[in-house]
């Protein structure tokens, strides 16, 4: 359910409503639209809970004042917002509204997805079908491929690890969806899953949590979480929790170079590594372990 | 009374868990840079537990507290500041004893960081335990942190989840001071190495502070221990400070340092003659 909006898109996720602000959209007409929101072209929207990714935009204080008011005006309310801009958070958090530290940057993807349409560009090459009836390791194999030599050659060394996107991650047990969008190549395949990439080190008492395919660049440290609908791939240690396939996907999998977590979970399905595998002890395996569901129960193995 | 000609900067000194040391931790290194000529002032910021003062032997000359500056009771906090026995340039600003952690806001301590910048060299915050009210007030004016952990799993989980916080609120220049270390057991495996912990948290190693008995002591009779010669956690904090000084010191690691070494030389020389 997308909303044809010029400044924003509208997004149902398993937590709500999410409306990510175009970072680059005319405020008069962000404002003008989302008064419209109940009335205007699509006017589905009656007694919603919005969720607000306002991206890398600082906003005054009257401009969230107007967003709010706008949003009152029509019944409906604000959940919580993401933004890069502590300003903003701070903004909105003495209003008494949940601000969490990211973004999306859904709103953007998608205009420059509709910019590339516009121009006749054509990058839907590979016609690769997920979830066709093909066996769980060749349809893992596929998207494992493309995430790992797509963008990599072009990422920085994992360590150390610069915040230069600052793409903070949030501090309390909230929930929050990140999704970056690479600076200079757009997506060249038309997943029915996104990817998320995030180069950090994800702390004890952080969590991602993402529809879609998680890979993480840096370290999962002990306490730390991602949970995703899709695959997560781990090029740093992974020490914390993952939940590959959080909605259900059975041949979801977790992929990584250094396998040190103490708990795996698969769609419903959960493995805890014994304790002899962690902390103290190094992981002794090395090469690329991938974790997959085989049946009723996890298990590790190479990946060659 | 200020030595250096830039603003002064404030230091939080935290670590999630409790009992690792920020306080020992604080009252150590505010010595050791106040003996080596810099104005300091140290902030116990935590209300309802107030024990730097202690630590320094201070107490009975608190008239004033923290509560009492934010709330405007005393005219300028210069008056609430608790000059040390010791050295004329440290002094130090105590917690209320009898008042909860949100007696003081957050845009207060900044208000209060703020002025004391202009007036010393190294303004150190001593941050409660708990990712609560009182850590958000200590951070709150912070321009870097310090954050003290042991070699334990718990610790370090803890410590973790700090350097979280700490990056979230904008304070890119953490640094780690690793508490308690007993080399004896990191030998035998038995306990979590500098590595171990470094692997971890991938924050820059400020200094690393050996277990050390005589500190109990130190604390108790409110001298730090950096004062004491004969002291091996002493001789750590003096490298600390010498580092927050000037980053290009080296680290002195506490299994080869020149007291173990020079009891090493002692003992083969005392062997040879009774041999």
């Amino acid at each position: 359910m997308t909303g044809s909006y010029e400044s924003l898109v509208l997004k149902g996720t398993r937590h709500g409503l999410l409306a990510s602000i175009r970072e680059d959209a005319d405020w008069s007409l962000l404002v003008s639209e989302l008064k419209s929101l109940s009335s205007g072209g699509e006017g589905f929207l009656t007694d919603a809970s919005l969720t607000f990714d306002f991206g890398w935009r600082e906003l005054t204080e009257n401009q969230f004042d107007q967003v709010i008011s706008a949003l009152h005006d029509q019944g409906l309310t604000c959940n919580g917002i993401l933004s890069t801009s502590l300003n903003t958070r701070t903004i909105a958090e003495e209003r008494g509204y949940r601000a969490i530290i990211g973004r999306l940057g859904l709103a953007k993807h998608q205009g420059r997805r509709m910019r590339r349409e516009k121009d006749g560009v054509d990058e839907i090459k590979v016609a690769e079908v997920p979830n066709t009836v093909i066996a769980p390791p060749e349809r893992v194999e596929a998207p494992t491929a493309q995430a790992a030599s797509a963008p990599l050659p072009q990422a920085p060394p994992i360590e150390p690890l610069k915040i230069e996107d600052s793409f903070e991650v949030p501090n309390d047990h909230s929930i929050e969806e990140v999704q970056e969008e690479s600076s200079q190549e757009a997506p060249r395949i038309e997943d029915e899953e996104p990817t998320l990439y995030l180069r950090k080190t994800l702390r004890s008492g952080q969590k991602v949590v993402f529809a879609g395919n998680v890979v993480l660049l840096g370290d999962l440290n002990p306490g730390a979480q991602i949970e995703a609908d899709g695959d997560i791939i781990v090029m740093g240690q992974l020490r914390g929790t993952v939940h590959a396939g959080a909605e259900g996907d059975k041949n979801s999998t977790v992929i990584t170079s250094s396998m040190q977590a103490t708990q795996l979970r698969i769609a419903d399905h959960f493995l805890t590594i014994n304790k002899k595998n962690s902390f103290f002890k190094k992981s002794t395996q090395t090469g690329t372990l991938r974790a997959r569901l085989n049946g009723d129960s996890v298990v590790v193995e190479a990946l060659r | 009374m200020r030595k250096g000609n830039n603003v002064g900067k404030v230091i939080v000194v935290t670590s999630g868990k409790g009992g690792v040391g920020k306080t020992t931790a604080t009252a150590n290194i505010g010595a050791g840079l106040a003996s080596q000529g810099h104005s300091v002032v140290l902030i116990d910021t935590d209300i309802g537990l107030r024990n730097l003062d202690l630590v320094l032997g201070l107490e009975n000359r608190i008239v004033f507290d923290l509560v009492d500056v934010v709330e405007g009771k005393c005219r300028s906090f210069r008056q609430a500041l608790i000059k040390d026995k010791r050295f004329d340039n440290l002094s130090i600003l105590a917690s209320a004893q009898s008042r909860e952690k949100d007696a003081v806001k957050p845009e207060q301590m900044k208000k209060l960081c703020n002025e004391l910048k202009d007036a010393f060299d190294f303004i150190i915050l001593d941050c409660p335990a708990g990712i609560e009210m009182g850590f958000k007030n200590a951070i709150a004016g912070a321009d870097e942190a310090i954050v003290v952990t042991n070699p334990e799993v718990s610790a370090v989980r803890d410590a973790d989840r700090i350097v979280g916080l700490l990056e979230a609120a904008e304070i890119n220049t953490i640094r780690l001071i690793l508490n308690r270390v007993k080399p004896g057991l990191i030998k035998r495996g038995q306990m979590l190495s500098v590595t171990d912990v470094q692997d971890i948290l991938n924050i820059e190693l400020l200094g690393q502070v050996p277990e050390d008995e005589r500190i109990v002591h130190s604390s108790n009779k409110g001298e730090p221990a950096i004062l004491d010669p004969r002291s091996k956690a002493g001789m750590a904090y003096r490298n600390v400070v010498a580092r927050i000084l000037d980053p290009a010191v080296p680290i002195v690691d506490p299994q080869t340092s020149i007291w173990s070494k020079l009891r090493r030389v002692l003992t083969a020389d005392l062997g040879a003659q009774v041999g």
